[in-house]
């Protein structure tokens, strides 16, 4: 094994006591349970990471042609890149991390979550399509659509099939038909739906 | 005093490095930290009022009162409709093209002005220009570009890049 991580940060140091502490743990259990939970420590891997480095990189400064940029000053360039640009530099540094992951960049849909913690098929990722997905899987978890997704310029129809208030299960202004069937009935990803 | 009368008065505006340039009100108005600087003084027809911009040195002080002379008559557009914004990335006008056509140095130097000085349209101008400028490159060409360091471990990249792949394109 190899404990090299500590060549390029100073931030991540390696504690060989605590990580032999928890493999003494580990070693405790049979080989069920560590298979069961290799998945969640993924996960759980994941996650610390990227709140680890939204908040170092949060402190770093931007430099850009020998100048500090203040973030929010970097947040107005970054708005005009689309999702791919904004995607690929978040590879850039741990500072260009924390600025791409800000907030302003991102546009939430309320109350409307997608993915259903699998691979994310992006060629689906529409506002209608999301809200039909959402209707489906009511235990998704939160997830940010990007703004080129045009969720402000999408049509008032699909606006209003997102309302609360309006019945889920009359027919979709969009796609027609109704999802009336509870036990399944038409999916949007039911390849039968076309694109 | 009428909106008029304020417009046609002259102001002086004084960079970091003590230069003073005399603008017409319309001019300096543009940006929003002067209006507001102005408003707080309450502006007197006999006086010219002094304002300093220690943030801003001469020769991007200088520039900004020529993009803001250029651009003094402009009609404002109050639109934040998503797809002109779109279209807007490309579009940009010949003279504001060679206005920014400086070195980035200069760029960002205006970048930072406009945003201190809360001139809207300038840094819309900046940003897109620095936008397109990096659009399209990959992450190793950014950090040439800005001369950035990277500073993930290995394992930080795998996890971004792994993030990254999730969301990505089939």
């Amino acid at each position: 094994m190899s404990y090299n991580i500590t060549t390029r940060t100073r931030e991540t140091v390696y504690d060989e006591k605590a990580a032999d502490m928890a493999m003494a743990q580990l070693e405790a259990l049979d080989c069920g349970t560590l298979l069961s939970m290799l998945a969640r420590m993924h996960k759980l891997v994941a996650e610390k990471t990227r709140h680890h480095l939204r908040r170092c990189g949060a402190a770093l400064p931007i430099y850009a042609a020998g100048k500090q940029i203040p973030s929010e000053v970097m947040v107005k360039v970054f708005d005009w890149l689309d999702y791919d640009s904004v995607r690929e530099y978040r590879l850039v540094s741990r500072s260009f991390y924390a600025v791409l992951c800000d907030q302003r960049l991102w546009t939430e849909i309320p109350d409307v979550a997608y993915g259903t913690g699998g691979r994310l098929d992006r060629a689906t990722v529409d506002l209608s399509k999301t809200i039909e997905v959402a209707r489906h899987y009511p235990r998704l978890q939160k997830w940010y659509i990007p703004r080129e997704l045009d969720f402000h310029a999408a049509s008032s129809d699909v606006l209003d099939a997102n309302d609360p208030t309006v019945d889920p299960y009359a027919p979709h202004p969009v796609l027609g038909g109704g999802v009336r069937d509870s036990t399944g009935g038409p999916s949007v990803l039911d390849p039968s739906h076309g694109r | 005093m009428t909106e008029e009368n304020t417009d046609t008065q002259m102001v002086k505006l004084c960079s970091s490095d003590d230069r003073e340039f005399e603008v017409e009100a319309k001019v300096a108005k543009m940006s929003v930290t002067i209006r507001n600087m102005l408003e707080d003084l309450g502006l007197d027809n006999d006086e010219v009022p002094n304002i300093p911009l220690p943030n801003v040195n001469s020769q991007i002080l200088e520039m900004v009162i020529n993009y803001c002379k250029h651009h003094k008559d402009d009609v404002v557009l109050a639109t934040d409709d998503e797809t002109t914004r779109e279209r807007a990335l490309e579009d940009i006008d010949p003279w504001d093209q060679k206005f920014v056509g400086a070195d980035q140095g200069t760029l960002f130097e205006l970048i930072l002005a406009a945003n201190y000085l809360d001139i809207k349209s300038l840094l819309d101008l900046t940003c897109k220009t620095v936008a397109n400028m990096i659009k399209g490159k990959d992450a190793e060409e950014i950090r040439k570009t800005f001369n950035i360091q990277n500073d993930f471990t290995k394992e930080e990249e795998e996890q971004v890049r792994k993030e990254n792949e999730w969301c990505e394109e089939k």
